[in-house]
């Protein structure tokens, strides 16, 4: 019986070490593969990026690159290497959205990288200067929500707060040793964007298919009224009334050498255009309130967007309308000149600017004069000023509203 | 206990033996597997961190401050590497991607501890970088001009690895705005 144990025992003790032993057989073989699909999927990863690299470039130096694929390969030795194919696909021609698939395959493994690109709008900007001018500083009251830009210097006093990303070419300029501007989404120098100078004859081009162009006539006020639109040709005369859908089918106005002026409501997504050089032609109005039909501060499905595009200034009138705060909801960009108000200096206080949108401008204009006494700040003439960025604006800009001429990067995806 | 009994007992003992060396064996080569695999997954990530952070640089130094629009305007191919003022010792003063050319870390100060309770108990690796300017459809072939591409290469190596690790990728100037 004692021997019969002892067998049954040493068989016992067999099968565990058994066992055991199968166990660390897999445990090595799980730390080999470990590490294998460690080390593959990173090299893996390096190609691709590789691979959207050298064909991001080719789009960076061509907007126009057409669809293609380009393969590459890569050795790290001899034997040691991955093949990368980078696909490049328009996904949505009329937005000219493309999409950069970059996919490696080094040692039976592959990694995939999706980059989608589209064209930059000056939409995307909450504010945007080519030149700030020679004494306008931002100061603590001053919050900017969105992405600023100034070719200029940036002149700052006290703490405005940046909430976007502020990216200038100019230098930084501090009043005092106590100017500490808060940068929360980053601060860049050296970056140039110029306003194109035909940013403003593209929307005619837009208008011109499938949009509404006014031609000769020197001074049209238009308003938006919800699903219609009435205008007319003087200040005086009697007003045209139709369907917005059928007045601008695409969304697009253009009106060629003349001084306008816009108020009302937008419903849906329109983009007014003016254009011209002598008296007032080239400049947008603004007689009242222009805000969207639905709120998109209030609903966030809101599709009504609009976008201000003059070839001079965008003006808040000095009329009995504006003399208490305004509202504007729009993507405002004016090619030469600024967003300002009408009498700045000499209206009397007439409330805040309330601005959902951007401004876009070439020179950075002012709305309203103001005093400083025992830390309080008093205006004088014109406007104080409550700007809040769209963000919507990030992603969509209104129809044809002028673009930086480059592509910008909307998705990166691996 | 009979003769049969002890062949039994003789055998089973022998089978027991047998079957204790084959698992010590086992243990030892797991644990060599485990600490050599280790050691790759390590140096692994000493190469991708390196990669990572040349690619976190701009282009070029040229292009750290502005946008460039010609490649005249870019670093030489002979002075990719260290630009005055920056140090091999401080990469964290490195401003632009061929500043890794060449770059080796300090294997002493990079060392890593392997048992906090032992701090005798490192590894040191070595990482390498080389940086060239490479053609744009051949990114395997190192130009000896300006172009818009820069590929790195990283080789980390080890007393305590057989093999060398090698990572490379590509990285060209593009700018969207």
């Amino acid at each position: 019986m004692g021997g019969k144990g002892a067998l049954l025992l040493v068989l016992g003790f067999s099968l565990i070490f058994m066992v055991a032993g199968r166990n660390y057989n897999n445990m090595a073989t799980s730390t080999v593969e470990s590490f294998a699909d460690y080390y593959y999927n990173s090299k893996a990863h390096a190609y691709a990026a590789a691979g959207i690299n050298l064909a991001a470039n080719q789009l960076y130096l061509n907007n126009s690159l057409p669809d293609g694929t380009f393969n590459y390969t890569l050795h790290d030795s001899p034997l040691d290497f991955g093949n990368i194919t980078v696909t490049l696909t328009t996904i949505d021609a009329f937005k000219r959205i493309r999409q950069l698939v970059s996919t490696a395959e080094y040692q039976g493994h592959t990694y995939t990288i999706k980059v989608l690109f589209q064209p930059s709008s000056f939409a995307k900007y909450a504010y945007f200067s080519d030149t700030e001018g020679a004494n306008i500083w931002w100061t603590t009251r001053d919050t900017v929500w969105g992405p600023f830009h100034t070719n200029g210097q940036l002149r700052v006093a006290d703490e405005p707060v940046f909430y976007g990303k502020v990216t200038i070419d100019g230098s930084l300029v501090k009043y005092s040793n106590r100017a500490n501007p808060k940068f929360y989404g980053g601060f860049e120098t050296g970056v140039h964007q110029d306003i194109p100078e035909n940013g403003v004859s593209l929307v005619g081009s837009a208008a011109a298919s499938g949009g509404k162009v006014i031609t000769n006539k020197s001074l049209v006020y238009l308003e938006f009224r919800g699903d219609s639109i009435r205008y007319r040709y003087s200040s005086t005369g009697s007003w045209t009334y139709v369907l917005a859908s059928q007045f601008a089918p695409n969304g697009i106005i253009y009106i060629d050498n003349s001084e306008v002026h816009i108020s009302g409501t937008v419903k849906g997504q329109y983009t007014i255009a003016a254009s011209g050089i002598g008296g007032n032609r080239g400049k947008i109005y603004l007689d009242n309130d222009i805000v969207y039909y639905s709120d998109p501060r209030t609903n966030p499905n809101s599709t009504d967007m609009l976008g201000i595009v003059a070839e001079r200034d965008v003006v808040i009138t000095d009329n009995t309308a504006n003399r208490s705060d305004i509202n504007i909801q729009a993507a405002i960009y004016a090619q030469r000149g600024s967003f300002t108000a009408e009498n700045y200096n000499t209206r009397p206080p007439s409330g805040f600017i309330n601005l959902y949108g951007g401004i876009t401008q070439y020179t950075r204009g002012p709305v309203g004069i103001f005093h400083e006494s025992r830390g309080q700040i008093y205006i004088d003439n014109g406007f104080s000023k409550k700007y809040r960025y769209d963000n919507r604006f990030m992603l969509a800009s209104p129809p044809a509203f002028p673009g930086t001429g480059n592509m910008e990067i909307v998705s990166w995806f691996e | 206990m009979n003769t049969g009994q002890m062949l039994l007992t003789i055998g089973a003992i022998f089978l027991l033996s047998t079957v204790i060396l084959n698992v010590n064996r086992g243990l030892l080569t797991t644990n060599t597997t485990m600490i050599t695999n280790r050691y790759g997954i390590m140096a692994t990530s000493l190469a991708t961190s390196m990669i990572e952070r040349a690619i976190s640089k701009a282009f070029d130094e040229k292009t750290d401050t502005a946008e460039v629009t010609s490649l005249n305007q870019l670093t030489l191919p002979q002075n990719l590497g260290l630009d005055p003022g920056e140090n091999r010792n401080d990469p964290n003063l490195f401003d632009d991607f061929d500043d890794f050319n060449c770059y080796r870390t300090i294997p002493q100060r990079d060392s890593l501890i392997l048992d906090q309770n032992d701090p005798s108990k490192r590894i040191y690796f070595n990482t390498y970088c080389q940086v060239d300017y490479v053609d744009q459809n051949n990114p395997d072939l190192i130009k000896n001009q300006r172009t818009w591409h820069k590929r790195i290469k990283v080789l980390v190596t080890s007393e305590a690895m057989e093999d060398t690790i090698r990572m490379s990728t590509v990285y060209s100037y593009w700018r969207f705005k």
